[in-house]
């Protein structure tokens, strides 16, 4: 049955792909909320 | 609260990547692509519970209007997207080698897809919307209409697919397996659970610094 | 005191004969039917055996790709001249708009099944016999579904950017489980009317679908209904 490795080998591997993607995609949210902050303190100077 | 929970969802999903592939037995008429299996259960469990959840932050958004709820719902629809789409794929990948197609339109695949089609739809409502209450307001009506669908979907394509039936309706599971399933259960439901705070505190964050936008507008001309 | 009953007929009065005077939606809807029908016969055969394993599907789908042309426009009379705002600020009941509107999706597509029906039983050489009797009978519960859902949906669908995408991304996939249903019914009764069948107007299993649709018309109307209040508010 070792047809079956490679579509075992697929399948998790595409699973940790999806995971992988939508937490970098969650990431860049974070840092480009993190830039928008930046300006925010930047403009208003305290 | 983060660092262990982190923590904890690494060793649950390592514990389970080893109980998937070492102290798991082969099954002895699929072999190895019956590993499959594990996650791919997982998954569609994690799926229908985050359709579910997004029913609540909908019912939650129309009855107090607060903007959590509708966070709650965003966030759980993009879950139950996700793995209901690695449901969809690791379905047809264990479904090759076994039944010798990828596809056929056997009930619980194609409630799956049909299910994955409705929250799509719902994710493409928020998205295409004009942001604002009346968008959340629209996605709240359309996520309580998609969890009511459910059922109604399923029991419609167990009748129109009987004969296609091509998942067992209960396996006997050796119990090394059965404690695999298990631990796959723990590991997701830690790893779902991990997902949602990261995406619902980024939203609230989101939220905060549209505010806060909003503040300095007000005050500086 | 006006009711509920009053209200919804006045609306679905003015909604009818304003349609009446204009046809802007009921001959479009036909002719696209027929136009649908038109290339699914080239896409498949569809003379003889064909038409018994395919011929529900055909028609169903037919009606459903013209219903939503259809049900694009429920709320588009109301859009110009801050009608709609009148409408949320007169004194009643939200669900008097929702079922006038509903009900006149409904007889739109009623009108639209009956007009194309005898035609597509004429392309496609069906003899006339008793399965004609519950034919209606099918198209009407389904009729019901599309024009509930379809109603609902309608009242989002202009304030997408998604514009004429809207409605179909959301309609179909809900709509799925009542169009087995559709087609299994259908089906059934075509399946009576082939030559050298029995010709039974009512097949055993009719009934399991008949009521599925039952139920699905009147979960998809009753839960419509109660989410239209939240669509419309503004």
């Amino acid at each position: 049955m070792e047809a079956g490795l490679g579509y075992l080998a697929t399948a998790y591997s595409v699973f940790f792909a999806v995971l992988f993607v939508y937490v970098m995609h969650l990431r860049a949210r974070d840092v480009e909320m993190s830039q928008q902050l930046d300006e925010l303190l930047e403009t208003k100077p305290e | 609260m983060w660092r262990v929970h982190g923590v904890l969802t690494l060793l649950a999903v390592v514990g389970a990547l080893w109980a998937v592939f070492v102290y798991a037995p082969t099954e002895r008429q699929m072999g190895l692509v019956q590993r499959i299996f594990y996650f791919h259960v997982s998954a569609a469990i994690s799926a229908g519970l985050s359709y579910f959840l997004v029913f609540v932050g909908s019912v939650g958004y129309l009855r107090t209007r607060h903007d959590r709820w509708d966070r709650l719902g965003l966030a759980a629809a993009e879950l139950g997207v996700l793995f209901s789409l690695f449901v969809l794929i690791s379905g047809p990948l264990w479904a090759r080698p076994i039944w010798g197609v990828f596809w056929r339109w056997e009930p619980r695949l194609t409630t799956m897809m049909i299910t994955f089609t409705i929250y799509v739809a719902y994710l493409m409502v928020r998205s295409y919307g004009e942001p604002g209450e009346r968008t959340q307001r629209f996605a709240a009506v359309v996520g309580i209409f998609a969890f009511v669908m459910v059922p109604f979907v399923r029991y419609s394509i167990n009748l129109w697919a009987a004969d296609q039936q091509l998942h067992p309706p209960s396996v006997d599971l050796d119990p090394a397996m059965a404690t695999t399933k298990y631990v796959s259960y723990i590991a997701f439901a830690l790893l779902f659970g991990y997902l949602l705070r990261l995406r619902l505190s980024q939203l609230g964050n989101a939220a905060k610094l549209v505010q806060l936008i909003h503040q300095r507008r007000r005050i500086a001309p | 005191m006006p009711s509920l009953a009053s209200h919804t007929g006045a609306l679905l009065r003015k909604d009818l004969v304003s349609e009446w005077r204009s046809k802007e939606r009921l001959s479009p809807m036909v002719f696209f039917v027929l136009l649908v029908l038109l290339v699914y016969n080239f896409g498949f055969e569809l003379g003889g055996a064909a038409l018994w394993e395919i011929g529900a599907g055909v028609l169903w789908s037919s009606f459903v790709f013209a219903s939503l042309f259809g049900l694009q426009r429920t709320f588009a009379a109301e859009t110009t001249n801050d009608c709609l705002d009148a409408l949320l600020v007169a004194p009643i009941p939200k669900a008097s708009l929702y079922l006038a509107k509903m009900i006149g999706n409904l007889v739109f597509l009623l009108l639209v099944e009956t007009i194309t029906l005898p035609l597509f039983g004429l392309f496609f050489n069906l003899t006339p016999g008793w399965y004609l009797l519950s034919l209606p009978v099918v198209f009407l519960l389904g009729s019901v579904c599309v024009a509930s859902v379809g109603t609902l949906f309608a009242a989002m669908a202009g304030h997408s950017r998604l514009r004429e995408f809207f409605l179909p991304l959301l309609v179909l996939p809900v709509l799925i489980p009542a169009l087995i249903s559709c087609v299994g019914a259908t089906a059934l009764i075509l399946e009576g009317a082939a030559p050298g069948r029995s010709g039974l107007w009512w097949p055993e299993q009719l009934t399991t679908h008949v009521t599925m649709l039952g139920v699905y018309g009147v979960v998809f109307t009753t839960l419509s209904l109660m989410l239209f209040d939240f669509v419309i508010e503004e």
